[in-house]
């Protein structure tokens, strides 16, 4: 078969169109094309509040590291935890900043759009991966939220055994996600019970979007 | 919220140029109920970009970039999607399932379009569609030349496959 005799399949299916497509105008206006959602825009607004909340835990951060001069365990425990939100906070801009560029909706042409949304999903799952990372330091944090909420000096009031078992904790929550983090960048994961697991964490959308980028880059390529 | 008049206009546009808007979702979708969904999702994105229509481009361009990005991002993504639409009425759209009609020339040629990934797919429809390589590459963000080498590659392909018809 060449290409001029599909084409004249084509031409064919084209006709056959006209005769068969039934669109009736007048039930299509009724369809609520005002009440349709734009999901882009949703997911701007969301990352929007993201970055409200995440600027105002920052500034709460530094307010308190300001303010509690001389406490120094508190300090620490309040950068670390800084230093997670200003991550996040970058992970957010880099989101806002490719949803504002495919912002114009699907009008783009196809191969670089299609770039672009698949780079917003991979760094959607990094944002979700990323979210994981804080879960070994939690005791840490519990300290730091007793002391600012309920003036309780952790560090002042309790022995030892305290800090062996918040160590002891931290590195079960450190081993858990470490094992997460190492399943979620495999191309395949065997057990299927971990794999359904992970496909939540959006595991096989990351490899879907990398796989889909692959297929972009090489259709963009001359040879 | 737009007005009657534009509501009016884009209906009239949606009229002209509906057959693009179907042969783009009869080749990505194979369920007729999927494809009824894909139709919908289609035009609301057509609706919504089309206060921002760029008239550099020729309409049936902006139609097709819209079309195919959407059916794009359709075919990859998990049916839970579905849901997630507001669902058209079935009189609307009446689409003969074509795929199923596989002794017919619109069954082969259906064949051969679903076994190309989603990218060389929307070059063969716009191919077939007779549009000049400088507005295949306009739509599809690529160069000339590239459009060029594809469509021979594609020939070539269609050659050995179909070498028995």
């Amino acid at each position: 078969m060449e290409l001029h005799e599909l084409q004249t399949m084509w031409n064919e299916y084209d006709k056959k169109l006209d005769d068969s497509l039934k669109l009736n105008r007048q039930l299509f206006r009724e369809l609520k094309l005002d009440k349709a959602k734009s999901k882009l825009r949703t997911l701007m607004n969301v990352k929007i509040a993201e970055l409200i909340v995440q600027f105002i835990m920052g500034g709460f951060l530094i307010w308190y590291m300001v303010k509690s001069a001389g406490k120094l365990p508190f300090i620490a425990t309040a950068l670390v935890l800084l230093g997670f939100v200003l991550v996040g906070m970058v992970l957010s801009l880099k989101q806002v900043f490719i949803i504002k560029q495919i912002k114009r909706g699907y009008s783009g042409a196809i191969a670089p759009l299609q770039k672009k949304l698949e780079k917003l999903k991979i760094l959607l799952v990094q944002y979700v991966k990323w979210s994981y990372l804080p879960i070994p330091l939690s005791p840490l944090f519990t300290v730091l939220g007793a002391e600012i909420w309920f003036k309780y000096d952790f560090f002042a009031n309790k022995s030892g055994d305290f800090w062996w078992w918040c160590f002891g904790i931290g590195v079960l929550l450190f081993a858990f996600v470490a094992w997460l983090n190492h399943q979620l960048n495999q191309e395949t994961i065997k057990p299927f019970w971990v794999r359904n697991f992970l496909n939540g964490s959006g595991w096989s959308q990351i490899n879907a979007a990398n796989a889909f980028l692959k297929e972009i880059e090489n259709f963009e390529k001359e040879d | 919220m737009k007005l009657q008049p534009e509501k009016d206009q884009f209906l009239a546009l949606i009229e002209d140029h509906k057959k693009i808007i179907f042969k783009v979702c009869n080749a990505y979708c194979k369920d007729s109920e999927d494809r009824k969904d894909l139709v919908q999702e289609v035009i609301i994105q057509l609706w919504q970009s089309f206060g921002r229509y760029n008239d550099q481009y020729k309409l049936s361009t902006w139609i097709y970039r819209i079309a195919l990005n959407v059916a794009i991002s359709f075919y990859r993504t998990e049916r839970t999607r579905k849901n997630r639409t507001q669902s058209i009425h079935d009189a609307i759209i009446e689409i003969g399932d074509e795929t199923q009609d596989t002794e017919s020339n619109s069954g082969l040629l259906h064949r051969f379009i679903n076994q190309l990934d989603e990218l060389n797919r929307a070059l063969m429809i716009l191919y077939l569609d007779e549009k000049s390589y400088r507005e295949i590459s306009e739509i599809l963000g690529i160069s000339e030349t590239n459009v060029a080498t594809k469509i021979n590659r594609i020939k070539q392909k269609l050659k050995l496959q179909f070498s028995k018809f």
